[in-house]
């Protein structure tokens, strides 16, 4: 893991300001994620029992999935943005923001729905 | 990166890597407290990666002008924290 990949070489460094945001935007969604893991934890720590069966321990499982996946993601939409900085191309487009909106909305929704209708 | 840097880069750069060091100690403490509570080993192992990953951005924040060892910091905190997640996860399986 401490070699580099290839890509870390290719192409010509870019302006290190870029470098930066860049790193700084990981850092970001890597917060996100471990927001969400947290976000479970408190589900089933806060939150009481629903009065479906499993549902709090599953949303909280669909939290604690999107946090780890989320951190993986990040790595990987940090490492194509360095990339393509370095090889002067497009950025790459990723959907990351709509589907952690969408996964964080969702479970939202359930829980309020859920705790509003006891 | 001596010369002056009108977006105060670097600086918001290492404020980023230590806000990020702050939120793995929020969810360290979550967990280890989770963890003990329930006496759950999973729980345990998750908020020493929590911990871990606090370590790892605080260190990363000291190293924002030397650029070579930060991706491997960088990278070696999103495993953790993936790491951490999967144990959560089996967690709350388990509890």
């Amino acid at each position: 893991m401490t070699r580099a990949p290839r890509w870390y070489e290719e192409g010509e460094e870019p302006d290190y300001r870029f470098t930066l945001a860049n790193e700084r935007t990981f850092l970001a969604w890597l917060r996100t994620a471990l927001a969400l893991l947290a976000g479970a934890i408190a589900l089933i720590q806060l939150v009481p029992t629903f009065s479906v069966r499993g549902l709090r321990t599953g949303l909280a499982v669909v939290l604690a999935v999107a946090g780890t996946t989320l951190a993986a993601l990040a790595y990987q939409r940090w490492a194509r943005v360095q990339r393509a900085m370095r090889n002067n191309g497009p950025l790459p487009m990723h959907w990351l923001p709509t589907g952690v909106a969408v996964v964080a909305s969702l479970v939202g929704l359930v829980v309020v729905f859920v705790v509003l209708s006891r | 990166m001596n010369r002056r840097d009108p977006g105060l880069q670097p600086e918001r750069t290492v404020l980023a890597w230590q806000r990020t060091s702050l939120s793995a100690v929020v969810t360290t403490a979550l967990l280890l407290r989770v963890g003990l509570e329930h006496q759950q080993p999973f729980g345990l192992a998750a908020g020493i990666c929590a911990l871990v990953v606090a370590v790892l951005a605080w260190t990363g924040g000291r190293m924002v002008l030397r650029p070579v060892a930060r991706r491997v910091v960088l990278k070696s905190a999103a495993l953790v924290t993936c790491l951490a997640g999967g144990l959560v996860i089996l967690f709350l399986l388990r509890v």
